[in-house]
Parts: structure tokens; sequence; C-alpha cells
């Protein structure tokens, strides 16, 4: 895996992952947030923080991070699959000025394709976090739109040359597996990543075509 | 923080002025002894409150309650060992303080009490030592042999708390060995029985170890205990995770306190291992997988690993103590 380190999250984001191995040194997690994206986002003004580790930990996750002040004022969403905000009557009740992020506290023990950041908290690769926002968006789990998610991938794709069998192999995992490939078929045709295997192009297209006909279906 | 029981807190403080005055003009020796002398005259800063009055008096207890008659309306209270304790209630207001008094002699050997002062007009009251103090909760933690006599989880976890926080402020004193065998003799012959140290130092641990278990359901400290622990704290809430490490922590020590002479070096040892290895990934390995040999559910293992790596160090160290022989605690 490339090292993508010198894509590393903002210095925040860090900062909470280092209390976090500071505070549970045994505690295998991946962290990342949209920090590296917002360039691409039209409408997303927060930074959104996810820390992904196993259920046990969420409550401890979620108290240590409560213990600093500074981290208080964010709104939290927490759960296994089915991320849900926790802290939601604490959130309507603020303006939104007052709220200054938001920390996603996800179930998740698969770490392949993730670098080691420090101890045993990991960084997920560029690929991994944007079939993410995929997947959440799709699911409608996260205040997050599929154009928003779109976007991201389509500009990295432009800046970058994105590693594209592993981002598929994730997605299938991800159970997008299908709207992964009619992704790489769009940007394809709009010429955003001409480096994209042509397998990817024809089931793309296939899937693509297929969503039309049952959308025209009477 | 509840506010009453600040309230009450506050009125022992009152009540013990009184006694500790009336006491000495009488010549006889009272000592504040149990939580509130550990929580409000022993630690630099009390760290939760602690509403009843325990004292040892050597003269006669309702001559001594006597002088608080104006005051506060005081009542005695039933007691099963009437020849070794006077119990009485001191209500003023809305406040009621009860104040439990010990007629027998702290001590077989020694006088385990220095004076220290309290109050703005700096009263002279004689107050048991941190060894003794943290013998004799040690002590109480044995139900089932010299300890408490029923499992009560509030009067556990106050003494499991208690007990911590003398250590965490005096570490553990040469006496305090002593003292606890001496502890453990007076409450024998109080209750008639003959429990010998080793068996007394097996039924703390093990009720130590079930009170911490990580499954809830099973555990003899529940979450609700601890939220009602929580009303009494002065300092932050104690949570699930913090109770396990104070009660391996406990267990540790008192396989420590079994090795005699050898009981600082141990000590020292397992502090270093709680604090300087509990983050390296082969100690708590080791541990883990010592563990997991000794029949403990690795699932257990596991949680405590990963949310309380320090309780996991004290865990180990209740089953391997430091230069001692590897335990299996049974059921006492």
């Amino acid at each position: 895996m490339t090292n993508r380190l010198e894509r590393a999250p903002a210095e925040n984001t860090k900062r909470i992952a280092r209390l976090l191995v500071g505070k549970m040194p045994h505690l295998e997690f991946a962290f990342w947030d949209l920090s590296d994206f917002m360039p691409a986002f039209h409408n997303v003004r927060r930074n959104m923080i996810f820390i992904e580790c196993e259920k046990l930990a969420h409550n401890d996750v979620i108290g240590a991070l409560a213990e600093k002040p500074e981290l208080r004022n964010y709104l939290v969403y927490s759960g296994d699959r089915k991320p849900v905000a926790i802290n939601e009557a604490w959130a309507s009740a603020k303006n939104t000025g007052e709220i200054r992020g938001v920390i996603v506290v996800v179930a998740r023990t698969d770490f392949h394709e993730t670098d080691v950041f420090e101890g045993n908290a990991h960084i997920p690769s560029v690929e991994r976090r944007l079939v993410d926002l995929l997947a959440y968006s799709l699911k409608g789990y996260l205040p997050f739109t599929i154009e928003e998610a779109i976007d991201a991938l389509e500009w990295e794709a432009k800046n970058g040359k994105l590693k594209i069998t592993t981002m598929q192999r994730y997605a299938s995992r991800r159970y997008v597996g299908w709207f992964f490939d009619i992704l790489m078929y769009r940007l394809s045709e709009k010429g955003s990543a001409p480096y994209i295997d042509p397998r990817y192009v024809e089931s793309g297209k296939r899937y693509h075509d297929a969503v039309l006909r049952v959308g025209k279906h009477e | 923080m509840n506010r009453q029981f600040a309230e009450r807190q506050e009125q022992v403080l009152v009540i013990l002025e009184v006694l500790a005055k009336e006491a000495s003009r009488r010549k006889e020796t009272l000592v504040f002894i149990g939580g509130s002398a550990v929580q409000t005259m022993v630690l630099k800063k009390a760290k939760r409150l602690s509403v009843d009055l325990d004292v040892y008096y050597s003269g006669n207890a309702g001559e001594l309650l006597g002088v608080l008659g104006s005051e506060y309306l005081v009542g005695k209270r039933q007691s099963k060992q009437a020849d070794m304790f006077d119990f009485y209630n001191a209500v003023r207001g809305s406040v009621q303080v009860k104040i439990d008094i010990a007629k027998f002699k702290l001590a077989e050997r020694g006088e385990p009490y220095e004076a220290r002062f309290l109050g703005i007009g700096k009263t002279e009251v004689k107050v048991a030592t941190p060894a003794y103090l943290l013998a004799s909760k040690m002590s109480a933690l044995a139900v089932g042999t010299v300890g408490r006599r029923e499992f009560a989880p509030m009067d556990f976890l106050k003494d499991v708390f208690d007990a911590n926080a003398l250590i965490d402020e005096y570490g553990i004193a040469r006496e305090t060995a002593d003292y606890f065998g001496q502890v453990c003799n007076v409450q024998n012959r109080m209750n008639k029985t003959s429990f010998k140290e080793p068996s007394i130092m097996e039924s703390i641990v093990a009720r130590l170890l079930e009170s911490a278990l990580a499954d809830d359901e099973k555990a003899a400290i529940k979450r609700s205990d601890l939220g009602n622990f929580n009303e009494y704290s002065l300092q932050g809430m104690v949570k699930k995770t913090d109770y396990w490490t104070m009660a391996y922590r406990l267990a540790a020590y008192c396989r420590a306190l079994a090795l005699k002479e050898k009981m600082r070096d141990a000590v020292k040892e397992i502090e270093k291992g709680a604090n300087e290895k509990y983050a390296e990934r082969e100690f708590a390995a080791m541990c883990e997988k010592k563990l997991a040999e000794n029949g403990i559910d690795e699932k257990q293992l596991h949680e405590l690993k990963i949310l309380a790596p320090k309780a996991l160090v004290y865990f180990y160290y209740a089953h391997y103590p430091p230069g001692g022989i590897s335990i299996t605690t049974t059921k006492f």
C-alpha cells in the first residue's frame, strides 16, 4: 500500500487520535476526516471526524473525547453499521454556530487499506475514505449528500492516480460495488479519470443502463 | 454532589469538634475513625462526602453525648453488640447525623492515632493514622470472614474508594500489615470467630474480584451502584472502568500484604507495572495470556485490556503476585 501519511488528517483530528492512543493504548482504531476533500465540497462547511473501532469501546471513546472541553461542542454520531446522532437533543438546543463539528464513532474491526499512524492508530487510505463516504451517503446514515461524495471522488480522481482496483474491491466489501462501477463509467465518460480499467467501465455501463431502464419502466 | 449530603457532612465536623472538646475536658480518649476521618481530616483534599461520624471513645458515650443536649435532638439506636458499639442519631433541623461509637481498643499494641487540628478554632482532634485506616478499610472488605457482616454494595464501594484514596496519598506503610493483623484479631474476638490471615486475604480478594466482573449482571457492584455512589463524589464521576482499576489494585495489594517483609518491594513492582508498563503491547499480551491460562474468561480480559489497561495489570498481579506463587482465586 502506498504510504499516504503525507495526506494525513487535520491537526485537530490528529490530536484526537493521540488522545485516544494515550487513554486507550491497546485499542486498535482508524481515524480520518474530511479535510482533504474540503475543496471539492459545495455545502459541507464543518469537518467530520471519523473514528472506527470495535463497538465495545464506543462509550469509552466518546467519554474520553467528552473530557476535553474543546470537544464538547461536537455533534456525535455513533453506531454499529448505522451511526445515529446520540446527542441530537443537545444539538437541537444549540445555534448552528455553536456546534463546532461532527464526530462519527463507528464499529469497525477491519483495518485493511490503512497505514499505521501511531501505536494502534491507523489512517485509512484515500481510496478507502472515498468509498466510505459513498457508502454512508448512499445509505443515508450521515448528513452527507451523494452529490458531495461524488464531488470528492471526482476531485481526487482528477488530482491523483487512485487505485481503482483496490477501491472496487473495498466497495464490494461495503456492498456498494455496483454503485462504484456506475461512477467509474460516468467519470470515464466525462474524461475525469482516463486511467480507469475498461472492465469497470463495462460493468458500470451495464448497471447504469439497467438503472435507467428501471427508471423508465412503467 | 448532593446538597443534603454536604449539609450532613458539615454537621459531622461540627459535632466532632464539640465531642472532641468534651472528651478532652473529661480526660478521655476520643479517636475519629472511618470514612469521614479519611475524607475530611486525613486526605489533603476530600474526594467524596461522608455523612456518618465514627469514633472510638474510652469513656461513657451516653454522658459524652449529653454535651449535644441543647443544640441537637439525640436518640439512641439499637445495637446488636452493645458491649462493643453504641449507636446514636443527632438531629438538628432537617439534618440527621448517625454517630457510631466503638468501645473496643482500636489496636492491641500502640496508639494508632495522631493529633490533627479541626476548624477555625484549631480544635485538637485525635484521628486514626493513615496506616491504621487503610488496614481497617481493607479488613472491612473481608465480607464473610472478619469484614462487614453482609455485602452492601454502597459500603463496599466506599471502602474500596477510601482505601484507594489513602494509597494514592500515603502509599502503603510498613505498619499497615501489622495493624491489619491486629484489626483482624479484634474482629475475630468480637465475632467469636478464628479466621486466619490467609483465609481473610482470600475472602477479600474473592469479594473484590466478583465485585468488578466485566459482565454487569454478574458483577456484585453494578453500574447503578456507581450512579448512587457518584452522588457523594466531589471529584467527577467514578466510571465502571475506574472501579475495576480500584478493585483490582486492592486485590493485588492484598497479595502484597500477605508477603509480609517483601510487601513494599512487591507494591513497588505492582505500581511499576501499572504505571510504566501498562501501555506496552508485549506486557499486556503476556498478562492476558497468563490470565487466560489461569482460566479467566478471555472476553473479560480483552475488555480490560482495551478499556482499563491498568486494571488488567493489577488483575494480573492479583493472580501472579510479584515474588510470590501464582494463585487461583476460588469462590470463598
